[in-house]
């Protein structure tokens, strides 16, 4: 027997997802997280889901973990006491940050403080050029004097950022081999081993973000394994990569700062593993919670990857999924403006209060309150039922902030509330898919989340995308993607040069160099692995790249050039064919086949669905008395027409009046175009 | 509002939407194919959508809320000579002329573009961009030492560029041969033209998806939303008249104070600032004309009102600002006027703050650095043979609020831009930066404190190089609230290699040989309050981390 698990552990619940292979099956299940300790959740549900299907701890073959351990540490502030070693006359890097403000227009806010204060960010006399060359080596009486400091500070962990490392890491590594011999017990990160990029703000203030995580997740994770240890598991433990892919958990307490913004990950992978499995290869993946909802795009069956992004205002400048954030979720707030616009967010209701119709001290109406309001939520469809919702608080919620002040009926606001939170999402897909120039007839949706499969419907038909997939699970996607993922690595290097064929031809070799830091990074060298390289390109001058693909061994020159232009024109509908191209940045990623988990297939059921229940709910400002499914019911094959709401434990989807709806062979549910019934 | 009757409280906020997200996006895609370090570092750079008749419905700002005042004239420029009417499918007109409105210093290229559905201009796009040369006295277009718009570059009135999409050779041949950088003045053209298109694409989406008529009826909307938020915001300040002045160090030209006055006049919903008492206008460049105090007057409204207020024409349609004709804030042609955004604009919202303290004292903070200090480096690259222009502007302290300390080395109010890595500028300039931090001791003392300035230090590594220098509050430092103490002002001074030293003036054009070493210090942001009441934990942070002296904080907080 050989199963597979995926733990994805949240703010509220620990959801894992058992992938038996023999029986190919997939089993969810759901426990509340243990915030003080995040291990107990895991434990205790791994042992509830053993005894409830009969399993043996030595059947479990490979563990995945989505940990939001070093995610906490940042937003709370609960890192370890970090010292900075840097080139002298630059220690407010981090202080100064890039000069500019978080918001433009208000005098309150304040921009992040840096995760070192001023005393313990310390200036080495050393300096490296921005070709290499090392113009002042490290003075390493001074180097001593600064480590009987660290000594007496009683510092934890210490980052070492000089500029131009990513160039010449010669002095990084030096002082941290001298670090290491004299603080055995201190965790010691170097800038360019955490980012290969210039630009030294962002380097150093990710370096230092590791270093003040490290410790706190060694202990987690070393807490994990032995606890898994008392209850008999001994399978690998991988953790999941903000890149969508996942790595030791031996890695991933030393490259912490690459699980930082792991959280939407898995939803992500879940929906690349579904677009290379579907008839159609572009999807977008739509996740809808309680107080966001973040999109990404597979085009041409692979996620789209970033580079820089931030979490609690700092910058992490490691690769990463590409994922749009907007703030509309079930627990958005609407309201009127000053100027008589109904509003919805950004300020989120979250669980506590939470929605009006939670009776929790709630008040102010939420896009919760007005699904229940127009019927597509049941005051009995939270949780199955286990969750007391009221309907009388949502409408008195709504009336009073909401239809009162703009003389619209309750229906109508709650259906405005519906429209404007839909137009937050369809804007938020927009940023990464017109805009990009990609065109969205050749999407699919893949709505998830607790909320996704409520507004998908409506989502799709508003952006003209023509068809709809609602996995099997949708509030336990991103525990699902967990076991969609490989072993992934990346590696991104600053390499600016005019773009000739001579640099073109040493090409090869770099790469070869990314590839084999990227295969020692993932100890698993004799795995078959997969290489992916990219370049950055822009015309001589400008600052920001495109990524074109390069095929080591066997892109040309031409080719690369040709490709550029096309993705410029895509981009900004022109290309500058006479003028210089240049390289900005080398990129490769290697995957390790994990033998990822398929989606498992569906048995088909003989009779056709039955409505369980019928109530009114509102499409489009009418209401239709609509037949209610459960979605357990389904079988593969299965097919209706809308108007319909179909419940399942952690998600309602609600299908359009005259809306197509089948279930495929993996039992997903397929939602097509609304068509006049003729 | 005769529409408003009809007007779909649901639509109004998804239109509004729509409108922003389409010009944040044509902003972003004009930072992102950009090539001058001004836009795509410090995205000194805004995109509009507009009705046909020129009214701003959307605007996005990244890098410096000037232009929200600026733009409307631009427009206005350019349909004084071209109505949209006579705008073709992928014709782009370009002005960078002041006078009599327009944008706010001839960098400052903007371009205007009609979009249309089925033959009907539906919008138009508007961009502005600071590009790195315009021509004239000195390398960035911005000089010191000069009494008119002539010696400061290249004067270009509403042209028409692009013509079907198609360039226009001639014209551009005209430009590179006055600008010193014409391979990124090109290409920064270009990334304005990529605004235009990403513009075109989003409202032409929203037209689809709608129709003309409830485009062009949601677009007044949009503007009447706008103006009752506005509205509604000024009225919840008291009613009153609030007065305050600043100074100006001096002009570049004559070494004399020059008055900055304002008279804000608040009744009801309507908001009047009046800049009468204003020195005239100056010999140095550091004239405006009126749509820049617009600028800074909507900045301060968005600030100390609310500052998520819409960015769009109707939110100033309860605000009337006023300067007379030959002062300092609307001067005559051929005045020279290309330091007023960096110098003249920012301490009219010190002067603005200082009289809006007199109203809603909770909502201000005391002068910040006041100034944007300049630095421009141009000359010849000894590693490529061409000419090269490092341009950037510096952030210093800002000024306490009444619960909260200034920031450490920011951007304040008219400048929100980023700035040049290290790393960057070694790499793309032939300079080497030897010190890049805070100037400890350099805050307003105050119970909470002011942020500190600046210091960077830059060698020279080429040959002789023409440096401006643009800067202030040497003089008149950035004051206090509630209290005397003021914040360290500007200073900048040379070092060459033979250990001479000498000192800059604030405004200047300087001339720097190889190995010289240029250090700007900018000021830093006033205080709020007695220091002798500062917590002590807050003082002994200060004096731990190094930004505070124990001397100084003996001497003036007491500790």
């Amino acid at each position: 027997m050989s199963l597979r698990i995926g733990i994805d552990t949240g703010g509220t619940f620990t959801d894992l997802v058992v992938y038996d292979e023999p029986d190919d099956r997939l089993i969810f299940h759901k426990v509340p997280s243990t915030p003080d300790d995040p291990a107990r959740a895991i434990v205790d549900g791994i042992v509830q889901l053993i005894d409830r299907c009969g399993y043996a701890s030595r059947d479990i073959e490979l563990l995945v973990h989505g940990t939001t351990v070093a995610t906490n540490t940042v937003l709370q502030r609960a890192g370890a006491k970090v010292a900075l070693i840097t080139t002298a006359g630059f220690r407010d890097a981090l202080h100064i940050q890039r000069q500019d403000r978080p918001a433009m227009y208000d005098l309150r806010t304040r921009r992040a403080e840096p995760l070192v204060p001023r005393d313990l960010r310390y200036e080495l006399t050393q300096r490296t050029l921005f070709d290499g060359t090392q113009r002042t080596p490290v003075d390493r009486g001074e180097l001593d004097r600064v480590i009987i400091e660290l000594r007496d500070h009683g510092v934890e962990a210490v980052a070492i950022g000089f500029l131009h490392s990513y160039a010449n890491p010669s002095d990084e590594d030096l002082v941290g081999q001298v670090l290491a011999e004299s603080l055995p017990e201190v965790t010691v990160c170097q800038s360019h081993e955490t980012v290969g990029e210039h630009g030294e703000y962002e380097r150093f203030s990710t370096c230092v973000m590791n270093a003040y995580v490290q410790p706190v997740m060694q202990r987690y994770l070393t807490r994990l394994r032995q606890q898994l240890e008392s209850i008999e598991i001994d399978a690998p433990l991988f953790v999941m990569k903000s890149n969508g892919g996942v790595m030791s958990a031996t890695a991933g307490g030393q490259h912490c700062v690459e699980t930082i913004l792991s959280g939407p990950v898995g939803g992500v992978m879940a929906g690349q593993a579904m677009a290379r499995l579907h008839t159609r290869s572009n999807l977008i993946a739509a996740d809808m919670g309680g107080t966001s909802f973040d999109v990404a795009v597979i085009h041409e069956g692979t996620a789209s990857y970033a580079r820089n992004s931030e979490m609690s205002g700092l910058p992490i400048g490691v690769p990463m999924l590409d994922i749009h954030t907007a703030g509309a979720g079930g627990g958005s707030i609407a309201w009127v403006d000053a100027g008589n616009a109904l509003r919805v967010g950004p300020r989120s209701a979250g669980a506590a209060p939470g929605p009006a119709c939670y009776l929790r001290g709630g008040t102010e109406p939420t896009v919760t309150d007005a699904n229940l309001v127009l019927g597509r939520l049941a005051a009995t469809s939270l949780l199955g039922g286990d969750m007391r919702i009221d309907l009388d608080a949502a409408r008195r919620s709504i009336h009073d902030h909401l239809a009162r002040p703009l003389s619209l009926s309750v229906e109508q606001a709650a259906q405005g509330v519906i429209r404007v939170v839909n137009a937050t999402m369809t804007g938020a897909i927009r940023k990464l898919t017109i805009e990009r120039g990609l065109d969205l007839r050749d999407f699919t949706l893949c709505p998830f989340g607790g909320a996704g499969p409520l507004h998908g419907a409506d989502i799709a038909v508003e952006m003209g995308i023509d068809q709809t997939l609602i996995p099997l699970a949708p509030g336990v996607t991103s525990a699902v993607g967990l076991l969609m993922s490989n072993l992934r690595e990346d590696r991104v290097r600053t390499h600016v040069r005019l773009l000739d064929e001579h640099v073109f031809a040493e090409l090869e070799s770099l790469f070869r160099e990314l590839v084999d830091q990227a295969r020692q990074r993932l100890r698993f060298e004799s795995q078959q692995h997969s290489v992916r390289c990219v370049l950055g390109m822009r015309y001589v001058g400008q600052r920001y790249e495109l990524p074109v693909t390069f095929l080591n061994g066997s892109s040309d020159y031409d080719q690369v050039i040709s490709d550029f232009h096309a993705v410029h024109e895509r981009m900004y509908g022109y290309h500058r064919p006479d003028e210089p191209v240049e390289l900005t940045t080398a990129w490769v990623s290697v995957e390790v086949d994990l033998q990822v988990v398929r989606l498992p297939r569906s048995a088909a059921r003989s009779t056709e669905p039955e409505p369980r229940d019928h109530r009114a709910v509102v499409f489009g400002g009418n209401s239709y008395e609509t037949p209610v499914f459960d979605r357990d019911s389904f079988g593969a094959g299965a097919a209706l027409r809308g108007p319909a709401i179909v419940e399942q434990l952690d998600a309602t989807t609600a299908v359009l009046p005259n809306q197509m709806l089948r279930v495929d062979e993996h039992g997903q549910i397929v939602l097509g175009t609304v068509t006049t019934r003729g | 509002m005769t529409m408003n009757s009809t007007v779909d409280p649901i639509t109004l906020e998804i239109m509004r939407s729509r409108f922003q997200s389409a010009a944040e996006e044509a902003c972003a895609a004009l930072v992102r194919a950009s090539y001058s370090t001004n836009i795509k570092d410090r995205r000194d750079c805004s995109a509009a959508i507009a009705t046909p008749d020129g009214q701003v419905v959307a605007q996005a700002e990244v890098g410096t809320p000037l232009h929200l005042g600026i733009m409307p004239g631009v427009i206005r420029a350019v349909l004084a000579e071209f109505p949209a009417e006579s705008m073709e499918p992928g014709d782009m007109y370009i002005t960078n002329l002041p006078y009599p409105e327009g944008p706010g210093h001839l960098p400052d290229l903007s371009m205007v573009s009609a979009i249309y559905h089925e033959g009907q201009p539906i919008a138009l796009a508007a961009s502005t961009a600071h590009h790195v040369d315009m021509g004239g006295y000195a390398p960035g277009s911005m000089p010191f030492g000069v009494t008119e718009i002539y010696q400061e570059g290249l004067q270009i009135p509403p042209t028409r560029i692009f013509h079907r999409g198609v360039i226009d050779q001639a014209i551009l041949n005209i430009i590179n041969q006055n600008v010193r950088t014409h391979g990124e003045v090109r290409g920064d053209l270009m990334a304005q033209f990529a605004a235009a298109n990403i513009a075109q694409r989003q409202v032409i989406d929203i037209v689809d998806r709608t129709s003309r008529n409830e485009v062009r009826f949601y677009s007044q909307a949009v503007l009447d939303h706008a103006e009752q938020c506005m509205r509604a915001g000024i009225a919840s300040l008291p009613d009153g008249t609030y007065a305050y002045e600043d100074w100006l160090d001096d002009d570049g030209v004559v070494n004399e104070p020059v008055k900055i006055a304002v008279t804000v006049t608040i009744t009801g919903d309507e908001l009047v600032a009046d800049f009468a008492g204003t020195s005239d206008q100056v010999l140095g460049p550091l004239n405006a004309r009126i749509s820049a105090a617009r600028s800074a007057t909507y900045y301060v409204c968005k600030a100390v009102i609310d500052p998520n207020l819409p960015t769009c024409a109707g939110a100033y349609r309860p605000i009337d600002v006023r300067a007379s004709e030959g002062s300092l804030l609307q001067a005559t042609y051929p005045a020279a006027i290309g330091n007023a955004n960096i110098i003249t604009d920012q301490r009219v919202v010190d002067a603005m703050l200082g009289a809006f303290y007199q109203a809603v004292p909770d909502r201000v903070c005391a002068a910040c650095s006041g100034e944007m200090n300049l630095v421009n480096i141009g000359g010849i690259d000894p590693r490529s043979g061409d000419y090269y222009n490092y341009v950037e502007t510096y952030g210093g302290g800002q000024g306490a609020m009444h619960d909260r300390d200034g920031q450490d080395g920011i951007h304040t109010h008219l400048t929100n831009t980023r700035n040049a890595p290290v790393e960057v500028i070694e790499r793309t300039y032939p300079l080497e930066v030897l010190r890049y931090g805070l100037i400890p001791d350099s805050e307003g003392a105050g119970k909470f404190r002011g942020g500190c300035g600046m210091v960077r230090q830059l060698r020279c590594l080429g040959d002789r190089v023409t440096v401006t220098i643009g800067s202030d509050r040497r003089r008149f430092t950035p004051w206090g609230i509630e209290t005397d103490h003021r914040a360290r002002g500007a200073h900048c001074h040379v070092t060459s290699p033979n250990g001479q030293v000498r000192e800059l003036p604030t405004k200047v054009v300087a001339v720097l040989e190889k190995g010289d070493v240029l250090c700007v210090e900018t000021p830093g942001g006033g205080g709020w309050g007695n220091p002798r009441e500062r917590e002590r934990e807050a003082i002994d942070q200060d004096v731990r981390e190094g930004l505070i002296s124990a001397d100084r904080a003996a001497a003036v907080y007491g500790a």
